[in-house]
């Protein structure tokens, strides 16, 4: 993010759930401030609020993130970053599937890297992390449960339209296509995700994002699909 | 007095000619998109002595503009656009010269600040010029490190004034000279 700009999403994933409390169409929604505090520092915080653990929308806790981006080297229509990042999490429902997830259900710690490649219109990046999870708040881990895992995702992004630019108001449309993973390292349960999404950008300032994502391979008892879209809007040299 | 002042412009003609840069292309790296591109825009804009800016949304370049009266800042531009997460690639200043006669490592004094022109010909420049900034973070990490092996002034190492080969008068070490070609 650039330095002194502020970034506003909300995020909303629907999940299916099928367990002992019922059958019913859930929904994540985390509405998320992002802060450029420098050209490499950028932070985040969001809350959590979910259909997910009882058939009604509930606040479920609050997650924030820290990003430093400690290598950069640019040319001409492209790049490569390195950063390291932080994560930190509290949550308030049951404690119900394997999968450590920060950013919707566990309350926890979690650290990694991620390298990004950009070459013209293509963009490539790779990022490994360790998440610790602990109790909910009122809610413990259940016994047996991993608490340990590592992250790895993959993923590339093309810029398709507009071929040519004229003005910062023409629409931008980009493809992703994402694998996301995890391993627990207590219990040796693991899940490899696909994830396709399209991204619009619009006026240069908002982004629309839609994205599907399906378990390709696993033994973790957790969501296997999900659909997800997200809305972000960017004001740029907010303070000086 | 006059007659003085006379006297010594015409005897040493690179410090009293003076030059105004009256605009700069700016070439950004490390970007492709055009939010990117905005967000790099803006924050150029938000500097006291620019009047506008045009951009390229293709090439990732901005054609500015400054206010006459008001001192460019040329470091200011190069921080602008890191701040916004991304480096320049080129900039290109556009001064106005008076008869003004340079040679390979001739200094010229700007507003207080150090011109020092390389690898150019014996030559008069009067009128609009472009010259192109070639210091570390005005292009490429790559292409400065290649030029530090024929450009070996200290002063083109530290982009400040080194006793050893800026021979400017009343200038210490901490001011800055700006390397540009033409």
């Amino acid at each position: 993010m650039a330095a002194k700009s502020i970034g506003f999403r909300l995020t909303d994933q629907m999940v299916n759930v099928n367990n002992t409390n019922g059958k019913w169409l859930a929904t994540y929604l985390n509405p998320e401030i992002m802060v450029g505090l420098s050209s490499k520092w950028m932070w985040h915080v969001a809350g959590v609020v979910s259909s997910v653990y009882q058939s009604n929308l509930k606040i479920e806790g609050v997650t924030t993130y820290l990003k430093y981006r400690f290598y950069a080297n640019d040319e001409v229509h492209k790049h490569f970053r390195m950063a390291l990042y932080g994560r930190a999490s509290l949550m308030d429902h049951p404690v119900v599937y394997d999968e450590i997830n920060l950013e919707m259900d566990n309350s926890g710690l979690g650290g990694g890297i991620v390298a990004t490649q950009l070459l013209h219109k293509i963009a490539l990046s790779a990022s490994a992390s360790y998440v610790h999870s602990m109790d909910n708040l009122g809610y413990k881990i259940p016994a047996g449960s991993g608490q340990n895992a590592l992250d790895y995702t993959l993923s590339s992004g093309a810029l398709l339209l507009p071929r040519v630019y004229s003005s910062y108001n023409q629409p931008n449309l980009n493809i992703f296509l994402e694998l996301l993973g995890q391993s627990d390292l207590n219990t040796g349960k693991h899940f490899l995700d696909l994830a396709p999404a399209l991204q619009l950008i619009l006026s240069s300032r908002t982004r629309v994002d839609l994205s599907f994502r399906t378990q390709l391979a696993g033994d973790m008892y957790r969501f296997r699909q999900s659909v997800l879209g997200r809305l972000e809007y960017n004001i740029f040299n907010v303070y000086k | 007095m006059k007659t003085i002042i006379l006297i010594l412009a015409l005897l040493f003609p690179a410090f009293f000619a003076g030059a105004q840069i009256t605009g700069a292309t700016l070439q950004a790296s490390g970007l492709t998109c055009s939010m990117c591109n905005k967000a790099t825009q803006e924050a150029l804009s938000t500097l006291a002595f620019v009047k506008q800016i045009t951009p390229d949304l293709n090439t990732n370049s901005f054609l500015i503009s400054f206010k006459e009266g008001v001192p460019v800042d040329i470091d200011a531009l190069k921080s602008k656009v890191e701040a916004s997460g991304f480096s320049v690639a080129r900039l290109v200043l556009t001064l106005d010269f008076h008869q003004q006669s340079i040679s390979d490592n001739a200094h010229i004094n700007y507003e207080g600040r150090i011109f020092q022109f390389v690898h150019v010909s014996p030559q008069v420049l009067d009128g609009p010029r472009n010259v192109v900034v070639i210091d570390r973070g005005f292009i490429p990490t790559k292409d400065f490190k290649q030029n530090l092996s024929t450009i070996q002034m200290d002063c083109y190492k530290t982009g400040r004034v080194s006793g050893s080969c800026c021979k400017v008068d009343g200038k210490t070490s901490s001011d800055r000279v700006f390397h540009v070609t033409i």
